[in-house]
């Protein structure tokens, strides 16, 4: 993707104060444009309006977890081919394997280094 | 706004802190009602509940409390579907509850700094783990590294690596590439990029052919070893990854007409451990590389009174600069344009807006080559310290920075005594010992801001800045007293060694000539006396 600047990510995580946290370090860090869902749920409604580049999901989020968002969603018009890149406190080989199988450009670790976060969306952005 | 991040981050952390009695205070009540009543639906509420709780005390920076909580959250998972629970599973969580609560009492009552923002620079270990079961290999390099002030942790396989290696990441990690597979190799790669100190990538392999190699590089890694492994190598090669920045950190003049831009890369570049300075006016930059000397130049490329790719062709008709990097800063995209700044003298373009990561990666490899360069032109090859043309253009400049900012000075001239009969009586490789053992004490007797040289043979020089005639000649008789009690230990012999020293200072001279002419007169005189001492030319 390395023709196209990343410009806006759509990003699920239910956890208000790491929404926070992420907030600096993708707008005010990363200078990206962010749309906020805290489910999956909330990720499926702003998709009808939105054009995100690029989705960002919590794996772990209650109701609708980061995969079944990402499966649904690519049910949408549009949406098909989205990039995604997903974020998990449980970060196992099997894992990364089964997220990148699922098509994730990057699998990041959490708890997430909110200095070295855009760096490393950026990177996997542009290698992809 | 993006001045303000620092504080930004620091209050949310400050507030985020505040909540963390509530957050345990919510989750009691949850297990409250739940050992009145068990239900699998506040079960699932509750394990989410300590989910998050593990998750954003992570991001928070406060790993005890999510180590705290991940416990209780594994515990939890396989009883989620059990329609009841036993009086042995009520207490296990209990006890866990009540390490969380302990946790969060102590992060409470501490004073913490919050060091999140230096994560980029801070040495957070100095281990390095090897991922091999190559006994002789483990035991040399583990035995050469403790002497460097490293540990090795040899680790059989990944499982074990990847414990270690979330407890306490390493500077460097060392894997066989011939014995990993290629998703846990990957796997690896991923978890040494994701972390805030970037431990290196070190590849060792049988072959040591060209398809090897690129695997090795492939995998991000920094460095490769074919073997038999020559640990001496390795360990110098871990002792050069990690050196990098801590022990010279790098200088970085940035010019841009925006003031906030500027003193957003200042920020973020300073973070990452390196001495920056900022032009907003272009036209300063002559005065301002004379008086910074940069190791690397981050430039607009649009600015009103003249643009960077002039400026990048003024410098480079000097002949001083001519090997300093250059990189672009702009919002243009069009390579056409970016290529002909780069034949007009630029290193490298980055475009705006630069992810602060990224920023720093470029800066720091360019740099860092640069850097390599420069010390093989400007640095004497056996002791490392500035050679003699370099350290007389140091003073050079220095004198007139001390002119300017009206501040003292002094320059020291140091010889060591009887050096012929060292290399007489004991060979010239023992001469060469002396000699490096001066220079290593050097550095750790002066301060990083003060600059030193090896002025020729056993003649050393030294440029103490901000300092007076009276504190350059204590400082100088410590280092003469630490040195004549080291003791040399040759075969069967042992011997000690002196030096005498010479000390001038500005402003009571003022010009380069009559500076270093003084320093050496004040060294003769101490050779003269008797040798072993320091003297001031002022005391002559």
């Amino acid at each position: 993707m390395a023709n196209k600047p990343l410009k806006t990510i759509l990003y699920a995580e239910d956890e208000a104060d790491i929404r926070q946290i992420a907030q600096i370090a993708l707008e005010d860090l990363g200078g990206f444009s962010v749309i906020y869902c805290s489910n999956g749920y909330e990720v499926l409604e702003a998709a009808k309006t939105a054009c995100p580049d690029l989705l960002l999901l919590d794996v772990m989020m209650p109701g609708m977890d980061g995969p079944t968002t990402l499966h649904e969603l690519k049910k949408y018009p549009g949406f098909e081919n989205i990039p995604v890149i997903f974020m998990t406190a449980k970060i196992q080989s099997e894992e990364i394997m089964h997220y990148k199988a699922l098509g994730a450009l990057e699998v990041i670790a959490k708890p997430f280094d909110p200095m070295a976060l855009a760096g490393i969306i950026q990177t996997a952005w542009t290698k992809a | 706004m993006k001045d303000d991040i620092k504080e930004k981050l620091h209050a949310l952390f400050v507030e985020y802190k505040k909540k963390l009695p509530d957050k345990f205070k919510n989750l009691q009540e949850q297990w409250q009602a739940l050992t009145q009543q068990w239900d699998t639906s506040p079960l699932k509420d509750f394990h989410r509940a300590v989910h998050s709780l593990c998750g954003s005390a992570g991001t928070y920076c406060y790993p005890s409390i999510s180590n705290a909580a991940r416990e209780l959250e594994v515990y939890l998972k396989p009883l989620l579907d059990n329609t009841s629970i036993s009086l042995e599973e009520q207490q296990v969580i209990v006890q866990c509850l009540q390490a969380i609560e302990r946790e969060i009492h102590q992060t409470i009552n501490t004073q913490e700094t919050f060091d999140i923002l230096l994560s980029v620079t801070q040495r957070s270990s100095t281990a390095v783990y090897l991922l091999d079961n190559n006994e002789s290999l483990i035991k040399n390099l583990s035995v050469i590294l403790e002497e460097a002030g490293y540990t090795l942790r040899a680790v059989k396989d990944i499982k074990t690596l990847e414990n270690e290696f979330l407890k306490n990441p390493p500077l460097v990690l060392i894997i066989d590439i011939d014995k990993i597979s290629a998703p846990d190799s990957e796997y690896l790669v991923g978890l040494c990029r994701q972390q805030k100190t970037k431990p290196c990538l070190f590849c060792i392999a049988q072959n040591g052919d060209i398809l090897t190699r690129l695997k090795s590089v492939r995998l991000g890694s920094t460095a490769f070893f074919q073997k038999p492994i020559d640990p001496l190598l390795l360990a110098k090669k871990i002792e050069q990854s990690d050196s990098i920045i801590l022990l010279n950190p790098y200088r970085i003049l940035i010019v841009d007409d925006s003031l906030s831009l500027a003193q957003y890369y200042s920020l973020i570049l300073k973070e990452a451990g390196m001495i920056v300075q900022y032009i907003t006016n272009p036209l300063l930059l002559i005065e301002t590389m004379e008086d910074f000397q940069p190791d690397l130049l981050l430039m607009d490329i649009y600015m009103p009174q003249c643009s960077g790719l002039e400026l990048a062709c003024v410098l480079r008709q000097e002949p001083q600069y001519t090997s300093i990097p250059i990189l672009f800063l702009s919002t243009e995209e069009d390579r056409v344009k970016q290529l002909s700044a780069l034949n007009l003298g630029g290193d490298d373009f980055l475009v705006k807006p630069i992810v602060p990561h990224d920023l720093v990666n470029v800066v720091i490899s360019r740099a860092k080559r640069a850097g390599v360069l420069s010390s093989f032109i400007k640095k004497d090859s056996l002791t490392g310290l500035l050679n003699h043309t370099n350290i007389l253009q140091r003073l050079e400049i220095e004198i007139i920075r001390a002119e300017r900012n009206q501040e003292t000075l002094s320059f020291i001239m140091i010889d060591i005594d009887h050096f012929k009969q060292i290399n007489d009586n004991y060979g010239h490789p023992v001469g060469d010992l002396v000699i490096k053992k001066l220079s290593s004490l050097l550095m750790s007797s002066f301060r990083k801001t003060d600059i030193i040289g090896r002025y020729g043979g056993e003649e050393f020089a030294v440029i103490l800045l901000e300092t007076t005639p009276e504190n350059a000649r204590k400082n100088c008789d410590d280092l003469r007293i630490k040195f004549s009690k080291f003791k040399f230990n040759i075969d069967n012999h042992s011997f000690k060694s002196t030096i005498s020293a010479g000390i001038a200072s500005y402003p009571d001279l003022s010009d380069l000539n009559t500076l270093i002419s003084a320093a050496d007169n004040a060294l003769y005189a101490a050779k003269h006396n008797g040798r072993n001492q320091v003297i001031n030319y002022g005391s002559i």
